[in-house]
């Protein structure tokens, strides 16, 4: 790839709609196999009643679901197990798609087959940075953010809580703030990865450059806003009593919105890592 | 340079947009939960009895007559105490000695009956620091009785006062146990004669535990001071010692009680203010009330209250700061509970009522009943869908009924306050939220029937109607005496009827207002006013081990094709062949285990969208040998499809069942698809509704929902890790 070309033809989610139907397509398939277990043990619980499962969720009162409760105790904590197993070993496996689908919106040119082969060379590298971005991100959320919070609320105690609260969520957004600043420094890292087959240490030095960190941030918060803002849409959706096949379809639609929504904000970092490389004369 | 303005303008606008999508998704998403603004309602209609209601007492037969002065110093948790009691002998015969419950002293060491008690878990955190009651002078006429005492450690047949046999021990020893003992009297006090005792007394209240004591500088005093124990009509003291799992009995009578407090403490007590001033640095002031059998007080220099004329009575509201969302929710409660509780019990008689908000990591003391105050507990934020403040402010209140002015023997018969209150909380806050009386959240609405569901099936089938003591644990006690007790009156008003239940309720709370009344008292009300199976089933129900279960246990539906097979006539062998006839052979079997007796609805669903009910009866179990039932009787009863068919609510000799299994016949020209056993819920003592329902299909429907909501859920945790 040269930079020229990169030029020519600048990174787009939207420009590579393959690759987003197949990410789509196989979280969904993941999703799918996770939840299979869940609702095949509900269809034998509560499936032979004539008004369908419907009875044992939304009967006004909810005493069916005392009685599922109680026989499902012991299974429930094997559905959770499961549903966490396979959790883990998807959070495993995408972090392949991952580099495959940044490849892909990287070049729109690039053929899937090139993308995927792309993803698989950078996986390792792309593991260690969600890791270490992953743990980041937990240290800043306990020393910025819980602690604190904590030490406040304990001489806190005989306050009026409202006063206390908002102390209290103080420490709690500033911590917000520098983990989606980690998250937002980390997208441009894999961009970089991806792009310029940089290695983790000279990827990582985008964390010098305050105002591309702060580039991707600015992009990345109005998309993680609308992404969780559409599971609001889901919640309204489903608390409306429309047919089981609309609100199937409406929630997929989301699903599929939010998908979308992370390729954009992938394809953001590429092109500022494209951009801050020419100019910093990386390349 | 205008291009990449243009393109800079378009991703502005791009992020508002997104934003905006966001954020009307986030307010959508909060709004679908956002529970519905609730209002009190207006009062329940309740029918009279024929002839109308008995006489509502307008007080009560005062036995003791209480006048304390209290002091409290908040640095060392103490209270002095002083002044005097009066009894009068208000039983049948002469009086040799008197008996005092110290409750205090239940805090005093880890070997008394509370606190040797194996009860679990259960409220009441035992590793708080200790509290006692001193007694330091009992007189007499000038003569201290109180060097005679003799503590009574329930453990056997120690001699005792003639005139109280000893009930069977109710934990194996317990000799430093001082929360009852035994006064013997100079001379005897004959029947209707009085006595005055003067006492002063000295409290240590403990770390805040079960109710009493002190968290920093609030001070809650329950059973506080030296209390006479309930004087019973034929003379005996009701003698007990105080029990973990137990509350409290004693006679009514009036207390007029002076305490004195630091200034800067706000001080909450039953009864209204007679007097209130400051002097020297403390607040000095008097609660007078009669017609009560207990009185309890608050003291903190946090409080901040409000007060507000409900129904008629001064609410007096105590709360820490910034707990006035919470004082909202407990008035809003207090005033819907205050109209459904005056409607169907009788209304409240006294002219206040303080209800007490501790805090937080005093919450121990939260939830508790005393006459004219109650305490609650619950979050500081505004009613955000789950109910506990109101559910917790409607039970205390709703003890100043059960309990407070039906002075039933908390210790012998805890259901008949505790259980008896939850069923009323059940109407109260069903008028209030709908069904979604525990949780409302969206469309999910959760009842607070679900506790009195699990209750039935808590941890043992014990009798609902024992005493405190004799469950099996707290869990055990919790789950029978608050929420069974719920279940199987609201099973008995879903079942015999709701007016009739309602009258019920309603003649006991009037009959027996300022009265001691016990659980004969209770059936012979409900069999004058249900009837006489209303009666049987709540004896089976209350006093006996049951458990009960209603099942659909199979059906079946095949096509009728008339006489097929050989058959021999006058003119010799004809074979019948399979007509094409459109009638159906459709049968549902159904099941109870368990002794109770209730009507069962059950609901029969057909091929062509139509359904059909009827009620059952299983009878008395038939477990006994029987002579066998003709092989073909009148067994089957065909329901003549899409008219209503009377109940048939007597099973007869005939009726193909045995006490433990029902078959429903429906036969008809359309095919029998489903039945659903007590398809309203009726049945709150179900175990299990879940075997409730039986189709042709058999689950082969799936559960669309289940799968969708699975599949979304899941698909939200997948993106979470996801690329
Ligand atoms: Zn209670």
């Amino acid at each position: 790839m040269t930079g020229a070309a990169h030029a020519a033809a600048p990174a787009s989610a939207r420009r590579r709609p393959d690759a987003l139907v197949l990410v789509f397509v196989v979280e969904v398939l993941i999703a799918w196999v996770l939840a299979a277990p869940w609702s095949e043990t509900l269809a034998r619980t509560v499936g032979a009643h004539p008004d369908g499962d419907r009875v044992a969720f939304w009967h006004p009162g909810g005493l069916l679901l005392v009685d599922l409760a109680e026989r499902l105790r012991g299974v429930l904590s094997a559905l959770v197990a499961a549903t966490s197993i396979g959790l883990a070993v998807f959070a495993l496996a995408s972090v392949f798609v991952l580099g495959a689908w940044t490849a892909a919106i990287d070049d729109p040119g690039r053929p899937l087959r090139a993308a995927i082969a792309r993803g698989a060379e950078v996986f390792w590298r792309l593991l260690v940075l969600g890791v270490v971005s992953g743990f980041a991100a937990c240290v800043v959320a306990a020393l910025l953010g819980i602690i604190p919070a904590w030490g406040i609320s304990v001489r806190l105690a005989d306050w009026d809580p409202r006063a206390a609260l908002f102390l209290i969520s103080l420490p709690l957004l500033v911590s917000a703030v520098f983990i989606a600043a980690i998250l937002a420094a980390a997208d441009l890292a894999r961009a970089r990865v991806v792009r310029h087959d940089m290695s983790l240490l000279a990827a990582l030095a985008i964390l010098r450059d305050r105002r591309a960190v702060w580039s991707q941030l600015v992009a990345s918060a109005p998309r993680w806003l609308a992404s969780i803002g559409l599971l609001g849409w889901g919640a309204a959706i489903s608390s409306h009593s429309l047919s089981v096949t609309t609100i199937f379809l409406s929630h997929q639609a989301i699903a599929f919105a939010r998908v979308a929504l992370r390729g954009s904000v992938l394809a953001r970092a590429l092109r500022l890592a494209g951009a801050r490389a020419a100019a910093s004369g990386i390349e | 340079m205008a291009d990449a303005r243009a393109s800079r303008r378009r991703e502005s606008i791009e992020a508002l947009l997104l934003a905006a999508i966001g954020g009307i998704g986030l307010i959508m998403g909060a709004r679908a939960l956002r529970p519905a603004q609730v209002v009190p309602a207006r009062p329940p209609s309740v029918e009279p009895p024929l002839g109308g209601w008995p006489r509502i007492a307008e007080h009560a037969d005062g036995v003791v007559r209480y006048t304390l002065q209290a002091k409290l110093d908040p640095a060392s948790h103490e209270i002095d105490g002083h002044g005097t009691i009066t009894l009068k002998n208000s039983s049948s015969i002469a009086l040799n000695d008197l008996r005092l419950h110290l409750y205090l002293n239940a805090f005093k060491n880890d070997r008394t009956v509370f606190r040797r008690a194996r009860v679990g878990g259960f409220r009441g955190d035992r590793s708080r620091g200790a509290g006692y009651i001193d007694i330091r002078r009992l007189s007499l006429a000038g003569e201290d009785l109180w060097p005679k005492r003799e503590w009574i450690d329930h453990r056997g047949d120690t001699p005792q006062d003639p005139h109280t046999p000893n009930t069977a021990p109710i934990v194996e020893g317990a000799p430093d146990d001082q929360t009852d003992v035994r006064i013997p009297l100079p001379k005897p006090l004959p029947a209707g004669e009085s006595i005055t005792l003067e006492v002063d007394f000295h409290d240590r209240l403990p770390e805040v535990t079960e109710r009493t004591g002190y968290e920093g500088s609030f001070h809650f005093a329950g059973q506080w001071f030296p209390k006479l124990a309930r004087l019973e009509k034929d003379g005996r003291w009701a003698s007990f010692p105080f029990h973990h799992l137990a509350e409290f009995y004693a006679d009514y009578g009036s207390f007029d009680v002076t305490l004195d407090v630091p200034e800067t403490f706000t001080i909450g007590a039953s009864g209204p203010v007679v007097s209130s001033k400051v002097e020297a640095g403390r607040r000095i002031e008097r609660h007078v009330i009669d017609d009560v059998h207990d009185f309890a007080w608050t003291a903190w220099d946090r409080f901040v209250a409000r007060e507000q004329r409900i129904e008629g009575v001064l609410v007096r509201f105590l709360a820490p700061p910034g707990y006035g969302a919470a004082i909202d929710r407990e008035a809003l409660a207090v005033e819907h509970a205050l109209r459904d509780k005056n409607a169907r019990f009788g209304a409240y008689p006294y002219p206040v009522l303080t209800v007490v908000h501790p805090p937080d990591d005093a919450d121990e003391a939260g939830g508790m009943e005393y006459p004219t105050l109650i305490t609650t507990g619950g979050p500081w934020w505004p009613n955000h869908g789950l109910h506990e403040i109101e559910g917790v402010t409607i039970h205390e209140l709703g003890h100043q009924w059960f309990y407070g002015l039906v002075g039933t023997h908390e210790v012998e018969w805890p259901a008949g306050d505790e259980g008896f209150n939850s069923y009323a909380d059940e109407l109260a806050l069903g008028t209030l939220f709908g069904r979604g009386s525990g949780v409302t959240l969206g469309p999910l609405q959760l009842s607070t029937e679900m506790l009195a569901v699990r209750g039935v099936d808590a941890s043992f089938d014990e009798p609902i109607f024992q005493p405190a003591h004799r469950f099996a644990s707290g869990r055990s006690y919790g789950g029978r005496v608050y929420g069974a007790t719920a279940a199987v009156l609201l099973t008995l008003r879903r079942t015999f009827g709701a007016a009739k239940l309602d009258t019920a309720m309603g003649v006991w709370t009037r009959k027996f207002r300022f009265q001691h009344p016990g659980p004969e008292d209770f059936f012979a009300v409900l069999g004058e006013h249900v009837g006489a199976d209303c009666e049987a089933a709540a004896r089976t129900a209350f006093s006996t081990p049951f458990s009960y279960d209603v099942y659909a246990e199979s059906l079946s539906s095949e096509k009728d094709r008339g006489p097929v097979g050989y058959f021999d006539g006058k003119d010799g062998r004809v074979k019948k062949e399979p007509e094409d006839a459109a009638r159906w052979k459709s049968s549902a079997w159904i099941g109870r285990r368990g002794a109770l007796d209730l009507p069962v609805d059950v609901e029969l669903r057909f091929a062509d969208g139509s359904r059909t009910r009827r009620t059952i009866r299983f009878g008395a179990p038939a477990y006994a040998v029987a002579p066998a039932p003709p092989m073909i009787g009148a067994d089957v009863a065909a329901i003549a499809l899409g008219v209503p068919v009377a109940a048939d609510t007597q099973p007869s000799q005939q009726s193909p069942s045995n006490g433990t299994w029902y078959r429903l016949d429906a036969d008809g020209p359309t095919q029998l698809v489903a039945v659903i056993v007590d398809p309203d819920h009726k049945l709150l003592v179900d175990r299990d509704r879940l075997d409730n329902f039986a189709s042709l299909s058999n689950g082969r429907g799936g559960a669309p929902i289940a799968r969708e909501r699975s599949l979304a859920w899941i698909g939200v945790l997948t993106r979470l890790v996801g690329p």
